[in-house]
């Protein structure tokens, strides 16, 4: 499809950008913008590594039109540290030891920061619940839970 | 002139679908974008709904609560109004895929998409929801158990699109049930899914409604078989009246498929509970 601008902002910084609007998501990111922290792997919604924040929400890059964003905001694993210092839930999750071989952990940290975002107390359930989207292949789920079990404590006595 | 359109309002939206017939319309596009992969074509022309406000927004008439199209999951399940009033609505949408699908997935797409195993399609066939279908030239009504006519088929023409969801706000005496059997809690495609509302005026059903999704390749109004129970004590009701005839209508609808011995009596199990639990709560209110 012929390429049009498409104007979003990307991790608090306005981008303006040509693109064919029925590339996904995804492939904006990684291919057009050079930024790789967000990962393809299933590509049809189902595994949630490529889990962007869009206006607030956790969503699958892969199932969102490059077209869809125009006008919105995004964050990606690449907003998340500031000044060198990174977030709260990346803390959490090396402390936690909740990363095993890694890939899955860009989606895993930014369905847990949409959550945080919106509940920041939540309790156990909301916690699996809000991760539910998000697989492991190296089964890490305990590790993954506590990390964000953290990051909320971590927040609220910060 | 580019091929993506992104109008602002139903009305431009309506004359881009009017010039454009056949092009491939998205709302969430958690649908579209999976079948896309599936299928690898290229997209010729897109309508992209996205930005049309109007069909977000969920509205408390006197009588009735109208949902936009454009009202993802993940608003019905929080939305005040819709617990409210229409929990079964909520409950059928709070199971729909993962919370990321819940974020972007619509209700007018779970309509559109018609599939057969959609989550919300059978909680708004038993609330007896009214479609409303618009074009540029006429506005239509139809009942939500007459819209999707098969797998994947709606009634929908080239140039209507859906528009809104009007559900009736209940009486005070409606107690819901909504079950879904799935391979998983979450990410899982229903293999069954059964929503039951039932309206009483203390000890006689005034009215019962059942539909059944991922049993046949369009989701199953039991209206005959429930009109039935209509007026009957609740003291004398008994679920067999009901959970017989319909296991028997689903076992003739999924004859011959692998998945029937598992169906039918996981189906028909689930019923008598639903019915037996809707009734003891009632007679508990009653009491």
């Amino acid at each position: 499809m012929e390429e049009i601008k498409i104007t979003f902002t990307l991790n608090g910084r306005v981008r303006s950008v040509d693109a064919d609007p029925s590339m996904t998501l995804l492939d904006l990111l990684r291919d057009k913008l050079n930024m790789t922290g967000t990962k393809r792997s299933c590509g049809i919604g189902e595994c949630g590594a490529c889990t962007v924040i869009l206006d607030g929400e956790a969503v699958n890059s892969c199932l969102t039109l490059a077209g869809q964003i125009e006008g919105s905001e995004v964050f990606t694993i690449e907003g998340l540290a500031h000044d060198g210092e990174l977030d709260a839930v990346q803390k959490a999750f090396l402390e936690e030891h909740a990363v095993q071989c890694g890939f899955c952990t860009p989606g895993m940290i930014m369905s847990a920061k949409a959550l945080l975002l919106k509940n920041p107390h939540p309790d156990r359930e909301e916690i699996r619940r809000a991760m539910s989207g998000n697989l492991c292949r190296c089964t890490g789920y305990d590790a993954i839970l506590n990390a964000v079990d953290h990051a909320a404590h971590v927040k609220n006595n910060s | 002139m580019t091929d993506y359109f992104q109008p602002h309002s139903c009305k431009e939206a309506l004359s881009a679908l009017k010039q454009n017939p056949g092009c491939t319309i998205v709302a969430g596009g958690t649908d579209v974008l999976t079948d896309h992969y599936k299928k690898n074509e290229e997209f010729d022309r897109i309508l992209d709904l996205g930005k049309v406000t109007e069909l977000k927004k969920i509205k408390e008439e006197e009588t009735e609560i109208s949902i936009g199209a454009g009202v993802t999951f993940r608003m019905l399940e929080s939305d005040d109004i819709v617990e409210k009033y229409l929990p079964l609505l909520s409950h059928a949408a709070s199971v729909v895929g993962s919370p990321q699908i819940r974020s972007k997935g619509t209700i007018g797409g779970n309509l559109c998409n018609a599939n057969p195993a959609a989550d919300t399609v059978p909680a708004l066939i038993a609330l007896r929801a009214v479609l409303v279908l618009s074009s540029e030239s006429q506005e239509r009504r139809v009942p939500a158990e007459a819209f999707i006519t098969g797998r994947g088929q709606t009634i929908l023409e080239n140039d209507e699109l859906l528009t809104r969801i009007i559900v009736k706000k209940p009486s005070d005496h409606v107690i819901c049930r909504f079950e879904k059997v799935g391979r998983r809690n979450a990410l899982a495609i229903a293999r069954i899914s059964i929503a039951l509302n039932m309206e009483t005026d203390g000890s006689v059903m005034k009215a019962l409604h059942l539909a059944i999704g991922a049993v046949s390749s369009k989701p199953f109004d039991f209206q005959c078989i429930c009109g039935r129970a209509e007026g009957c004590s609740l003291k004398a009701f008994d679920p067999e009246a009901i959970v017989g005839p319909v296991t028997e209508e689903v076992k003739k609808s999924t004859e011959g498929r692998n998945s029937a011995e598992y169906k039918v009596p996981v189906l028909r199990d689930l019923l008598r509970r639903m019915l037996q639990s809707v009734i003891c709560e009632a007679e508990k209110e009653e009491s």
